[in-house]
C-alpha cells in the first residue's frame, strides 16, 4: 500500500464512523462502517477487491450485531474496519505470516479497542461546535447552522480523523509486521496468533448472544444455527423461512385481532 | 393556511438524514440535529424573527432516539408545527411531551428492528454471498433504506399520528421477536460456515461450548467484553502449549 492508498482508506474511515458522522449514520456507520463494506471499499483501493472480501467475512461476524443504545460502546467498529483490515493485510503481506484470516482479526480487535480513544477525542470536538451552533442560536444567526453543524464536522473527520487512521494504518501496519515476522520464525508465537484469532469470531459472537438475548433459551437459535451452518444450511434459506415465518405469524394476529373485533 | 412546501420538507429530511448526529455529544446528543432539520420547516411557517426564534429555541430540549426510525419523530414535529401555525392551540408543552414519547419508544423499537434484526440477516446473507453480497448490501441498505427513511417521514407528516400507528401495532411487535430470533438463528449458521475454529465436528462442539460459556459470563458475572477477551486469550495461549 502506497502512501496515497493510505490516506484514502483514512479519509474515508473518517466518516464512516459512529459518533457524528457527516454523511448520515444510515450510510457513515451502518453502510461504510460495516466491516465488510470496509472491505470492498479498501479491496477497490489497494487493487485486490476478492482477498480483502476473504479477510473481511470474518472480521464482519466478529461484530455483525452491534448494538450501541446512546452513542455506548466498548470497540470502535470503523476503527477495526478501516485500521484493523488493512493493518493485517499490508503486515501480512510484508511479514509472510501464514495464517492470514487469524493475523487480521487480532489486528481488527487491537485497532477497534484503540479506535475508542479516536472516538472519545471526536467527541471533544463536538463539543466544540456544539458550542458554536449554540452561540449561533442563541444570537440568531442560523445562517452559520449549517456550516457548524455540517461542513465543519465534515471536515474535522477528514482532515482529524482521517489523518489519525492513516497515521495509525502506517505505525501500526510497520509494528504489526514486524510481530507477525517475528511470528514466523517462532512456532509457539504463531500458533498462539493463530488460537487468539480463531477465537475472536467466538467472542464476537458471545456478545451477540448478550446483548439480544432475552432468556437464556434464546441461547439455543445460534447454537442451533451452529450445527445447522456446519452442515452447510445456507443462509439465505434460513432468511426465506424466517420471512414466510414472520409473514404466518403476522397474519395470524390480524386474524385474531379480526375475530376480537368481530 | 400556513403548509410546509414540498421543498422545504425535502431539505428537512435530508438535514436530519446527514445532520442528525453530526455534533453528537453526551451533554446534547441529537438536540442540536434535530434544530437543525426543523429550521427550515420553522422559518417556512413563521416569517416574523421574534416568532421564528422562540419557536426555533423550542427544540432545544434534550432529544436522543434512533436515527433511522427516528426520522418519524421529524415528520411528526413538523406536522404539529403546521398544526400548531394554524391555531390548532397545541402548546409547547404538549408537543415536547409527544416528542419525548416517539424518541424512547421508536429508540427502542429501531434499535431492535434495525440493528438488532435486519443489517444482521442483510449481513447474513451478503456474507454468504461473498463480493456480491457486499455490493448488493450496500444498494439494498443504502439506497433502499433512505428510500424507506424518507417515505416513512412523508407517511408520518401527513398522517400525523395514525401513520406511526402501524409501528406500534401487535403485528409490527411479534415481526420484531421472531425477526430477532432469526437474526441469532442466522448468525449462528454463518458462524457455522466462517467462524469455527476448525470445520470439524470437535471444532463445532467447540465453538458451541465457548460461545455460550462466554454469553453466559458476560451476563451472570461482571467480567467485560475486553475480559472476556482476556479469557480467550489465555485459553487461546493454553491451546497452544497443549497442541
Amino acid at each position: 500500500m502506497n502512501l496515497l492508498q493510505i490516506i484514502i482508506i483514512g479519509m474515508i474511515g473518517g466518516v464512516s464512523g459512529m459518533i457524528a458522522p457527516p454523511v448520515g449514520t444510515s450510510w457513515g456507520n451502518y453502510v461504510l462502517g460495516r466491516p465488510l463494506i470496509a472491505a470492498l471499499v479498501i479491496g477497490m483501493i489497494v487493487g485486490d477487491v476478492p482477498g480483502m472480501i476473504m479477510i473481511g467475512i470474518p472480521v464482519q461476524l466478529t461484530w455483525i450485531l452491534m448494538v450501541t443504545p446512546g452513542g455506548v460502546m466498548r470497540t470502535d467498529l470503523r476503527s477495526a474496519s478501516y485500521a484493523g483490515l488493512p493493518v493485517g493485510y499490508a503486515a501480512v503481506k510484508c511479514s509472510g505470516y501464514a495464517y492470514a484470516v487469524p493475523a487480521v482479526l487480532v489486528s481488527a480487535v487491537i485497532c477497534g479497542f484503540l479506535g475508542t480513544m479516536l472516538s472519545r477525542l471526536e467527541l471533544r470536538i463536538n463539543r466544540r461546535f456544539e458550542r458554536q451552533a449554540v452561540q449561533a442560536l442563541d444570537s440568531g444567526r442560523t445562517e452559520r447552522l449549517p456550516y457548524i453543524i455540517q461542513a465543519g464536522p465534515l471536515l474535522s473527520h477528514i482532515l482529524i480523523s482521517g489523518t489519525i487512521l492513516a497515521a495509525a494504518i502506517v505505525c501500526l501496519s510497520r509494528l504489526y509486521g514486524l510481530f507477525l515476522g517475528l511470528a514466523s520464525s517462532c512456532a509457539v508465537l504463531s500458533e498462539a496468533i493463530r488460537y487468539t484469532g480463531l477465537l475472536v469470531p467466538l467472542w464476537g459472537c458471545a456478545q451477540t448472544i448478550r446483548s439480544t438475548a432475552e432468556g437464556y433459551r434464546w441461547y439455543l437459535l445460534p447454537a442451533a444455527g451452529m450445527v445447522l451452518g456446519y452442515f452447510g444450511f445456507p443462509v439465505p434459506a434460513a432468511v426465506a423461512v424466517s420471512c414466510v415465518l414472520t409473514a404466518v405469524m403476522c397474519l395470524r394476529i390480524k386474524e385474531e385481532n379480526t375475530e376480537e373485533e368481530i | 393556511m400556513k403548509q410546509v412546501s414540498q421543498a422545504v420538507l425535502r431539505r428537512c429530511f435530508f438535514r436530519w438524514f446527514f445532520g442528525s448526529a453530526a455534533v453528537f455529544t453526551p451533554q446534547r446528543m441529537q438536540t442540536l440535529g434535530l434544530v437543525y432539520a426543523m429550521e427550515p420547516a420553522v422559518r417556512d411557517l413563521y416569517p416574523e424573527e421574534e416568532e421564528y426564534r422562540k419557536r426555533l429555541n423550542s427544540y432545544r430540549t434534550l432529544f436522543n432516539t434512533e436515527v433511522q426510525i427516528g426520522s418519524a419523530v421529524i415528520g411528526m414535529a413538523i406536522g404539529l408545527e403546521e398544526d400548531s401555525a394554524n391555531g390548532s392551540g397545541m402548546d409547547d408543552d404538549l408537543m415536547r411531551t409527544i416528542r419525548s414519547g416517539l424518541m424512547g419508544s421508536l429508540a427502542g423499537l429501531g434499535d431492535a428492528l434495525l440493528v438488532g434484526a435486519l443489517i444482521p440477516l442483510l449481513l447474513c446473507i451478503a456474507l454468504d454471498l461473498g463480493l456480491a453480497g457486499a455490493v448488493s448490501y450496500l444498494l439494498v441498505y443504502g439506497i433502499l433504506g433512505t428510500w424507506l427513511q424518507y417515505r416513512l417521514f412523508l407517511r408520518v407528516y401527513h398522517l400525523r399520528d395514525e401513520g406511526l400507528a402501524f409501528l406500534y401495532s401487535s403485528r409490527t411487535k411479534t415481526a420484531v421477536r421472531i425477526l430477532q430470533r432469526c437474526a441469532l438463528l442466522c448468525i449462528g449458521i454463518a458462524m457455522g460456515h466462517y467462524g469455527l475454529p476448525e470445520h470439524t465436528l470437535p471444532g463445532l462442539s467447540a465453538g458451541i461450548l465457548l460461545v455460550l460459556c462466554g454469553s453466559l459470563i458476560l451476563r451472570r458475572t461482571s467480567v467485560s467484553v475486553r475480559g472476556l477477551l482476556g479469557i480467550y486469550t489465555v485459553l487461546a495461549c493454553i491451546l497452544t502449549f497443549v497442541f
